[in-house]
């Protein structure tokens, strides 16, 4: 019970991190795992502040692609 | 035994794609499955795909898995993340879908089933998915480049600056057509304008709570946007009933325009976390919704198709649009067979996040085909209603006049019998005050879904149609928003040559400056088309189909150089083929723009027809006064400057890249390639 259970919440987890970068939308656990591994010791942003560079690299200046 | 079973089910595929053809092609008079549609276009992407996109790709391209990709290189946790294929595919999918899709079969769809969908099916697996493919493949050798640099690196500076000047032009053209097609949506319907005015308080909302109240829950925050919008989509229809209310959101086509002009003015200064970027976030999930709701509603019902497969209106008299079949079917279909905006997003995000070379063959080919599969869809939404019912949607007042008896007789004179009662029904039971003249693609698609999934929710018709419009319209109107922002910015890169502080992005004088510039720009393009007696799609859409075209002649032109720089001029006909065809269609096209003496096609002849009313002092079709004539005269000679400067780039860039391939080949100068350097991948075996 317990394993289906986990097994569950990681198909679901599996799932929304694949939404979220179909639709390029913010990842910050996929952000806390890459910074672990490629800047260990060093302080990941915040929540927000993360988003807010997300907000900044998806709107801001070259950063905006629309299709027709 | 297994390559036997390979040769054994190919064979099987391709004769039922043939055979579907052939039901489509020799069909006489008598209605036929949509079934057969599809049959013909999986059948043949799935030939195309395991055949021809291999060949692109191993030979033509040379994709090397040894070879690491810029994802590899970079990862740098931010825009260069290799990435699954079948997400990443999902992710190039859902960045190159959008309403063009849509809107250009629906209208194509006046000439008959066969023409459009045959150049849907054709266009796509010898253009369209090539290119993007090929833009694709090229931007993931240059670090995942944009098309721009691509341009400026590999054929020179002055086509560079060509494409520079060819962008935003586009991009005007775009928001004004498809600001346009959300106008003839929503006028006079009180129902959906509610519905798409709730979108803004609710993005409002959705924005404040995922920067302040869960900052960057954005799925969250959409989720919660998305039960809102359906709350007020239910909430529409009591507004509809209720006489104030009612009344209150009952808008004219002028006052919608000049409410969206002023919603692009702001959507593009006030911050993003409070309103661009929440819309977009529900707008992404609607359109992808959109598109997959349509495919499942036709997959499952296959609605017969009424439309003949050609009608008399190939002779290019139709009301839907004008111009004869070649070369203006070629450039009314042209997202879902060719579009020059993907190459822009082929050298996007998409690039940098593949993590195999060979990948980019399933993303770049294997997404323009689904976006293709989309259009035939759309295809077969317009041309499974009945003829006469289509004619009364998309006709424009001009041609069928402003009620239900006088349009009734005009279309069934034209051979599509209609009644009067008939058009009265459909537009009550889609819970509207009429359907007449609702050019623009969307309102048909929406009728044609509504219909669809009526048939097996058992009804509800009225609220499929504007659960349909709702979906569409707030897709459409992210690229108002959004487009506003982006060429805002193209336009301080701009200015900032001139006089330095204009180019600052954070300066908030020259933000206003620059956002009020780029919506009066296509605000006056959205203006002349509302005003337009022909509905404005008839003059808009051929437009926007030659600048998209236009952009895809520039990319091809650019793929083509490359192919020769790198060695493998005898593969260039791949891209080359297509490109000829594209300069072809455009400049036919914009050449009879142009130069047509017939007033109905040329604008200069149009030009021509007004200025000597003008000089006789005879008013003209709509004007009602001698002011209206002068207005119509000088939005004549824009749209005909507008069609010139087209031209002018796309042979600026052809001659240009034709001088860099006499460089290679005749002259057999030895020409640099600008490709990032190679680096073998970690995974590769040695």
């Amino acid at each position: 019970m317990k394993a289906a259970m986990e097994r569950a919440r990681r198909l679901i987890g599996r799932l929304s991190a694949a939404i979220q970068t179909i639709f390029g939308l913010p990842n910050y656990g996929a952000y806390l795992e890459w910074h672990a591994t490629f800047h260990p010791g060093e302080a990941p942003l915040s929540r927000r502040a993360f988003y807010d560079r997300h907000l900044k690299d998806r709107y801001g200046r070259g950063g905006l692609r629309r299709c027709c | 035994m297994k390559k036997i079973f390979s040769i054994l089910l190919w064979t099987v595929i391709s004769i039922l794609g043939a055979l579907a053809f052939a039901v489509l092609a020799l069909n006489n008079g008598e209605t036929i499955s949509a079934a057969w549609l599809i049959i013909a276009a999986v059948a043949t992407y799935a030939v195309a795909y395991r055949f021809y996109s291999k060949f692109i790709a191993y030979r033509a391209l040379g994709v090397d898995d040894r070879r690491a990709t810029p994802a590899e290189i970079h990862n740098d946790g931010k825009d260069y993340v290799p990435t699954n294929k079948w997400v990443l595919l999902g992710h190039h999918f859902a960045a190159i879908a959008g309403a063009g899709p849509l809107v250009g079969p629906i209208l194509a769809a006046q000439m008959g089933y066969l023409p459009g969908t045959l150049w849907i099916i054709i266009g796509v697996v010898l253009g369209g998915a090539v290119q993007d493919f090929v833009i694709l493949f090229l931007s993931m050798r240059r670090d995942g480049r944009s098309l721009g640099q691509i341009v400026r690196d590999e054929i020179g500076p002055f086509s560079g600056f060509l494409a520079l000047i060819g962008i935003p032009t586009i991009m005007v053209i775009l928001i004004a057509v498809l600001a346009l097609v959300v106008v003839n949506a929503l006028k006079g319907s009180p129902w959906g304008t509610f519905t798409i005015a709730m979108t803004i308080p609710i993005a409002l909302l959705m924005g404040v709570y995922m920067r302040h109240l869960r900052p960057g829950r954005v799925l969250e925050g959409s989720l919660i946007g998305l039960a809102l919008l359906l709350l007020s989509l239910w909430l529409g229809q009591h507004v509809a009933a209720h006489p104030y209310w009612s009344n209150l959101f009952t808008l004219s086509g002028t006052t919608l325009a000049q409410l969206m002009i002023l919603y692009g003015f702001t959507a593009s200064i006030l911050p993003v976390w409070l309103l661009l970027a929440p819309r977009d976030y529900l707008s992404s999930f609607l359109k992808v919704g959109t598109v997959l709701l349509l495919a499942i509603g036709i997959l499952i019902v296959l609605p017969p198709i009424h439309m003949p497969k050609m009608t008399r209106f190939v002779d290019g008299t139709g009301p839907v649009f004008s111009g004869d079949l070649f070369p203006f079917l070629f450039i009314t279909i042209a997202c879902g067979a060719v579009s020059g905006f993907h190459s822009l997003i082929s050298s996007g995000t998409t690039p940098k996040m593949i993590q195999r070379e060979s990948e980019a063959r399933m993303i770049g080919y294997g997404a323009m085909l689904m976006e293709s599969f989309v259009a035939v869809m759309a295809m077969v939404a317009a041309t499974s209603l009945t003829p006469g019912i289509y004619f009364a949607m998309n006709s424009p007042a001009a041609a069928i006049g402003n009620d239900a008896a006088t349009a009734a007789a005009k279309i069934s004179q034209w051979g599509f019998a209609i009644d009067a009662q008939t058009i009265t029904q459909w537009a009550k039971d889609v819970g509207e005050q009429t359907i007449l003249s609702r050019t623009g693609g969307a309102p048909t698609l929406a009728v044609g879904i509504a219909d669809t999934f009526s048939k097996f929710m058992g009804g509800f018709k009225a609220f499929w149609y504007h659960f349909a419009i709702l979906f569409e319209a707030v897709f459409i109107l992210t690229t108002i928003d959004a487009g506003t922002r982006v060429g805002r910015f193209m336009l301080q890169d701009l200015l900032g040559n001139i006089w330095r502080p204009l180019g600052r992005t954070e300066s908030f004088g020259a933000n206003v400056l620059a956002s009020a510039i780029i919506a009066s720009t296509w605000g006056y393009f959205l203006y002349q088309g509302v005003t337009d007696p022909l509905g404005g799609i008839n003059t808009l859409w051929p437009l926007f189909g030659i600048a998209n075209q236009m952009l895809a002649g520039i990319a091809l032109s650019a793929a083509t150089v490359i192919l020769i720089k790198m060695g493998r001029a005898r593969y260039s006909w791949i891209t080359f083929a297509p490109l000829a065809w594209l300069l072809a269609v455009t400049l036919t096209a914009g050449w009879q723009k142009l130069f047509s003496p017939d007033p109905a096609i040329g604008f200069l002849a149009h030009a021509q027809t007004v200025a000597n009313g003008i000089a006789e002092g005879r008013l003209i079709g709509p004007a009602k006064s001698m002011a209206d004539m002068e207005k119509m005269l000088f939005n004549d000679r824009v749209d005909a400057l507008m069609t010139a400067i087209l031209i002018f780039v796309i042979v600026g860039v052809f001659l240009d890249a034709m001088r860099v391939c006499y460089q290679a080949l005749i002259a057999k100068r030895k020409l640099e390639l600008k490709e990032a350097p190679f680096v073998l991948s970690s995974g590769a075996q040695t």
